[in-house]
């Protein structure tokens, strides 16, 4: 028997018992609408948190840092419980961490197929003016990332892993908004930065030697942090993206000025050249986790773009294996839905196996013809299922994106290719179900199911 | 031709053994027309199953043709009788829902023919019972006698070389019973093809070449114009 006409010969049984084909193929549907929402939610969700690094991180760059705490490592949240006392101390936002010493770059730097090593400089103004306005705000300073894209509302930034002018400033548009400004009139104006050198404790000879000389007005001056304005012009506004956090949180100045403004903020204290972080560039041609396990060899963690990107999608898995358990539950029930629909199919065309089975069809074919029709519904479920997930998932992509704020990326993507197979699946679901109700139908008398009576 | 020798059918084990053929030897040439009679339960039913290889003798030969039944794995016996058999019942068995083409189809199917040929000899096979207008008719739609002439249609798309009917009249008003039987041997006749009948009917027997008489699961007498030597 051609295979064709067994295929045939099942859909036509399943067109002859409609309703009965619908209802059973529906409980597949909530299984499959289940699966394909969520896969398209997780494809989705991992598209956004791979546009998300890719503006944010450089692949072929490490986050490095010598404390193991702010990859969320070695125990607890950062600044939690007691710390290991360290020369490398370095104070941040009130917590405590293990620094990186210029000794360390040093030795990074010097690791094969290492570029470059840019620590993190910290930069804390004490308040930022701008041209044309009187008041003054504090916001971070950065240096700028070369080596990831941003995009601009206005002006010019330089091209990728070129550094920006020694006096050059990217603001954020944020920033220029809150100024009540237009991105394109900021462009060109001037940005000062005021920066105070940290107040070091003088020793009680310094006090007296700096009254005998000058009074009280001296052993002022002696306390009084020293402080400086460095001005800079705006070469671009940084556009606001949905994707990249720096872009819209800071402004940003030469690696060079940063590096300048720091030593003088840090001088003559512990933090002196001193980082918490760094970014270490590897070169084109070199892979980041050889570099990353040598760094690591140092006793300094380190993060790839990739350790990153696996973190997040750890995340995006667990929130959409969560769900397919619900999808997959769904179908586990279908089953026997199934296996229940083609066992009264079964007793019901009980002279129809027979009459097959006299005619001379093989026990083999007409099992074969049972499994088909538990694919066909299989199929059914499948189509309906997906389709109407993929028809509901486009209609309400819109308006699910704008809830979630994540711009113009979309939260649900559906790929051809995973919805094809889950309905191939999900039609050899349908064979599997339908495996009992057809060995059935197999083994059956043809004499018993013939007779009249 | 169809030979048996020393068939018997016991159904159950030890004290549940019920003897439903016992002792049948029958020779029947190719071509001619057979009736086997007898009352319910007298094995014409079993004698007929046997015959045709849907059942299994407990012991004795069937040999249709030259090859023996026993012999065969169920694999040939099913393809065997796929080409060689065709089979009409008391209750018709067509397929209301499907159309009358496609209840014609399933022989074919089951034979593995394809394409132009089926088409072809689902043309032929529905012109010989006269129902070449309803091709496309479902099979619900007809009347008792066209559905007969339907499930005959079905038994002989094959063209096969025995025909076997199961009481083919019993569901049907006497006029339509003779057309039917008319027809039947029409086709035994054109299409040279043994008959074999299980009958209650006398009349239906009478016309046949030979008739088969079963009593308690033995021959009780074979009768007729065309009776094998033995």
């Amino acid at each position: 028997m051609k295979y064709l006409d067994l295929v045939k010969r099942a859909g036509r049984s399943l067109k002859n018992a409609k309703g009965r084909t619908i209802l059973t193929s529906l409980a597949i549907a909530v299984g499959a609408f289940t699966l394909t929402a969520s896969l398209a939610a997780g494809t989705g969700a991992r598209q956004y948190a791979d546009e998300l690094i890719r503006s944010n991180v450089d692949p072929n760059s490490l986050l490095v840092a010598k404390d193991k705490s702010l990859f969320g490592e070695g125990g607890g949240a950062p600044g939690s419980g007691m710390k290991e006392y360290s020369e490398d101390a370095a104070q941040f936002g009130g917590a405590t961490f293990k620094a990186l010493n210029q000794n360390e770059i040093k030795k990074m730097s010097e690791i094969d197929g290492v570029k470059s090593v840019a620590p993190a400089y910290l930069v804390s103004a004490q308040y930022v003016t701008f041209e044309g306005s009187s008041k003054r705000f504090i916001t971070d300073i950065t240096a700028y990332d070369a080596s990831v894209k941003a995009e601009t509302a206005a002006g010019k930034l330089p091209k990728l892993n070129t550094q920006l002018g020694e006096r050059d400033i990217v603001v954020p548009q944020s920033f220029v908004e809150q100024l009540g400004k237009k991105p394109a009139d900021m462009v060109g104006k001037k940005v000062t930065t005021h920066v105070n050198k940290a107040a070091n404790a003088p020793s009680d000879a310094q006090i007296q030697a700096a009254f005998a000389s000058g009074g009280s007005a001296a052993v002022e001056a002696l306390v009084r942090p020293e402080s400086k304005d460095e001005t800079f012009t705006i070469s671009a506004v940084s556009a606001t993206s949905s994707t990249s956090f720096t872009a819209s949180s800071a402004l940003f100045i030469s690696d060079s000025a940063a590096k300048k403004l720091s030593d003088y903020i840090t001088e003559g204290t512990s933090q002196y050249q001193k980082y918490i972080t760094a970014t270490v560039r590897v070169g084109e041609n070199s892979d980041a986790a050889k570099v990353k396990k040598e760094i690591e060899d140092l006793g300094i963690t380190a993060r790839t773009a990739e350790d990153l990107q696996e973190v997040l999608f750890t995340i995006v898995n667990v929130i959409q294996g969560i769900v397919m358990v619900f999808g997959v539950l769904a179908l586990i029930a279908s089953v026997f839905g199934i296996i229940n629909t083609q066992y009264i199919s079964v007793l019901e065309r009980t002279r129809e196996i027979g009459l097959m089975k006299a005619l001379g069809m093989r026990g083999r074919h007409v099992s074969r013809l049972f499994q088909l029709e538990a694919a066909w519904i299989g199929f059914f479920g499948g189509i309906l299922g997906s389709g109407l997930a993929v028809l509901l998932g486009t209609l309400l992509n819109p308006t699910l994106t704008k809830m979630l704020g994540i711009g113009d990326s979309s939260i649900l993507v559906f790929e051809p290719i995973p919805i094809i197979l889950l309905i191939i699946a999900l039609m050899l679901l349908g064979m599997l179900a339908g495996w009992f109700p057809a060995r059935k139908a197999a083994k059956l008398d043809p004499i018993e199911a013939l007779r009249t009576e | 031709m169809i030979e048996l020798a020393h068939v018997s059918k016991i159904y159950g084990k030890k004290q549940n053994q019920f003897t439903a053929l016992e002792g049948i030897d029958l020779k029947l040439e190719s071509g001619i027309s057979v009736a086997v009679t007898g009352k319910s339960g007298s094995g014409k039913s079993t004698l007929m199953h046997i015959m045709s290889g849907l059942d299994k003798a407990t012991n004795g030969t069937v040999v249709i043709d030259g090859e023996n039944l026993d012999d065969m794995k169920t694999k040939t016996k099913d393809s065997f009788r796929a080409n060689k058999m065709g089979f009409i019942f008391q209750s018709f068995f067509v397929q209301g829902n499907e159309t009358c083409a496609d209840n014609i189809a399933l022989p074919l199917e089951i034979a593995g023919v394809t394409g132009k040929r089926r088409r072809e000899l689902i043309d032929k096979a529905l012109e010989q019972v006269e129902l070449g207008d309803k091709r496309s008719a479902k099979a619900k739609n007809l009347s008792g006698g066209q559905k007969q002439r339907l499930a005959i249609a079905r038994a002989i798309v094959n063209e096969p070389s025995i025909l076997f009917a199961d009481e083919p009249t019993g569901n049907l008003d006497s006029v339509t019973g003779d057309t039917i039987e008319n027809l039947l041997f029409d086709l035994n006749k054109r299409l040279n093809c043994t008959l074999v009948i299980v009958t209650h009917d006398k009349d239906l027997a009478d016309k046949c070449d030979i008739r088969v008489n079963m009593k308690d699961g033995r021959i009780e007498s074979v009768t007729g114009a065309k009776v094998g030597k033995k």
